[in-house]
């Protein structure tokens, strides 16, 4: 099976959380970057069929660089995160017989599909922006982390932006050279509150900023508190 | 240093190298000629025309939009003992108080012209060598004050923006090695106003000699008390507890806010809390009348 992240609204219990929350963010007119799932049943049965689908949703959206990312059930649950424990893959090409062996080679072992049981793997266009982040929405307050690489404030590296806002109130810390945005986070903390009441819970969102739009990478439950909220 | 000379603060920053538009001071004002003024800013049809005397510097005679031939004459009526400093108009964007410390520099901003009976909750920005801190109090919309030469002064919704805090931002790293010479040479710390029009950019106007301690920046001040009285007239009794002091006055009734602030004074008040910013013209008053400022959203 096949599926286009933006033209549907998609089943967790068939793609996975990952996949199914940002295809409802994008139904919900929000914006979302293109991205194609695979089920990982069909990737099982082999990788011809999944490289032409992959080459014709190429050609159709002309991504530069692709993320592959994995889609299941298992994760980005509302008790259990589950965050980083599957692999996200940075920075590969727009070919489709490499993505294929990249998606065999490193996402498919039996220890992933027994996690992808029931999921997919998602091949998504990598977005270009000057900064990536995570955002946390609980009770109209939000906690933003920055960085300028895509798996930066994921991953833990230093942050180039670290802002609480609430309805009144925005404070932000950078370094010497970054100047905090009070556009990022007017756009992210509306986004936010969006997301957290169609989702019907506190939202932690992934994120990346182009300088214009903010450009939803990812939808979970904050699965617990978060000491450091707005004052 | 209790209250800068204005022209003194002009030849001051013009030595800093943190002068940016031309400045033309006229020390004997009955000796103004128009011609003057028409040969020093031939680039300039309007001018602005601020005033300045050694004993009152504060919310002196001042002309906004003129050309030189009416500046010429506005100066020539001057009272004696006035002196005169003349400058292009520009339309003023947003304004910024700065004060600088020997390892800190904070910039208080606004929208538009920041003026004494400005009510408006500044955005904070705080500079470290580590970097930099910005607060927005208040992220909704403000009236804010503006002026062109058709309309004079106009009120409009306004906000700081991402902008205006990155010019500010690159301002002072442009400018930090000038202004940390000048506090070295000033021997204190001192505040900075600042003007940003298109032409010019951000334009340093006037040097303050009264800054809060750098301490009030570097950690967050006490919340305002639940019992602390909002005081909306200058009239009003004043009470016994913490004080929230939401008064606007004109820079024409100054008189007023200095019986004002002797009411105070007398009455022991020994701290007040303003929603307006720790380096308005109002919290300047207050600090030089003894009494401590803090920031009503804490």
């Amino acid at each position: 099976m096949v599926a286009d992240l933006l033209s549907q609204r998609l089943d967790p219990d068939l793609w996975g959380h990952k996949a199914a929350r940002l295809s409802q963010v994008a139904d919900l007119g929000l914006p979302v970057p293109p991205g194609l799932c695979l089920s990982t049943a069909a990737l099982a049965h082999g990788t011809s069929e999944a490289i032409a689908s992959l080459r014709t949703w190429l050609g159709l959206y002309r991504p530069r660089r692709i993320v592959v990312r994995t889609s299941s059930i298992l994760e980005d649950g509302l008790e259990h995160a589950q965050a980083g424990r599957s692999v996200s893959l940075l920075n590969c090409p727009p070919d489709a017989s490499a993505l294929a062996r990249v998606i065999d080679q490193d996402l498919l072992s039996q220890e992933n599909l027994e996690l992808l049981s029931g999921g997919c793997v998602l091949v998504q266009e990598q977005v270009e922006a000057p900064l990536y982040g995570v955002a946390f929405h609980s009770q109209d307050r939000l906690l933003v982390e920055a960085s300028q690489r895509p798996d930066g404030a994921t991953a833990g590296m230093p942050l180039r932006m670290r802002a609480r806002r609430d309805t009144r109130r925005f404070r932000a810390s950078t370094g010497t050279v970054l100047v905090p945005s009070l556009t990022l986070t007017a756009q992210l903390h509306p986004l936010c509150r969006q997301l957290s009441t169609h989702f019907g819970f506190d939202v932690d969102v992934e994120w990346a900023w182009t300088g214009a739009t903010v450009l939803v990478l990812q939808v979970r439950p904050i699965t617990r508190a978060v000491l450091e909220w707005a004052s | 240093m209790s209250g800068w000379a204005k022209v003194e603060a002009v030849n001051t920053l013009q030595a800093h190298g943190l002068l940016r538009l031309p400045v033309h001071v006229v020390r004997r004002p009955r000796r103004m000629s128009p011609r003057t003024l028409r040969d020093n800013f031939s680039q300039h049809p309007l001018l602005v025309v601020r005033t300045a005397a050694d004993s009152e510097e504060r919310n002196l005679p001042r002309l906004v939009g003129a050309t030189p031939a009416a500046a010429a004459q506005w100066i020539i009526d001057l009272a004696p003992g006035l002196s005169a400093l003349v400058q292009p108009y520009e339309q003023v964007l947003f304004s910024v108080e700065l004060a600088v410390y020997e390892s800190l520099v904070v910039a208080e901003i606004v929208p538009g012209i920041w003026e004494l009976d400005s009510r408006l909750t500044p955005a904070v920005l705080v500079f470290t060598d580590e970097g930099l801190e910005l607060t927005v109090p208040e992220t909704s919309l403000q009236t804010a004050r503006f002026h062109d030469p058709r309309h004079g002064t106009r009120q409009r919704s306004a906000r700081v923006n991402d902008w205006q805090l990155a010019t500010i931002a690159a301002w002072i790293r442009e400018h930090r090695r000038h202004l940390t010479a000048l506090c070295e040479d000033l021997g204190q710390p001192f505040g900075l106003k600042l003007h940003h029009s298109s032409r010019y950019g951000l334009s340093a106007q006037n040097i303050r000699s009264s800054v809060p301690e750098p301490e009030t920046w570097q950690q967050d001040t006490p919340a305002l008390p639940d019992n602390a009285v909002p005081l909306s007239s200058t009239d009003a009794p004043l009470p016994d507890g913490p004080v929230l002091l939401d008064v606007s006055v004109a820079r024409e009734e100054h008189a007023r806010l200095a019986s004002f602030i002797d009411r105070l004074h007398r009455a022991g008040t020994p701290e007040v809390y303003l929603r307006s910013g720790l380096l308005s013209h109002l919290a300047i008053n207050l600090r030089e009348a003894g009494i401590t400022v803090r920031n009503a959203h804490g």
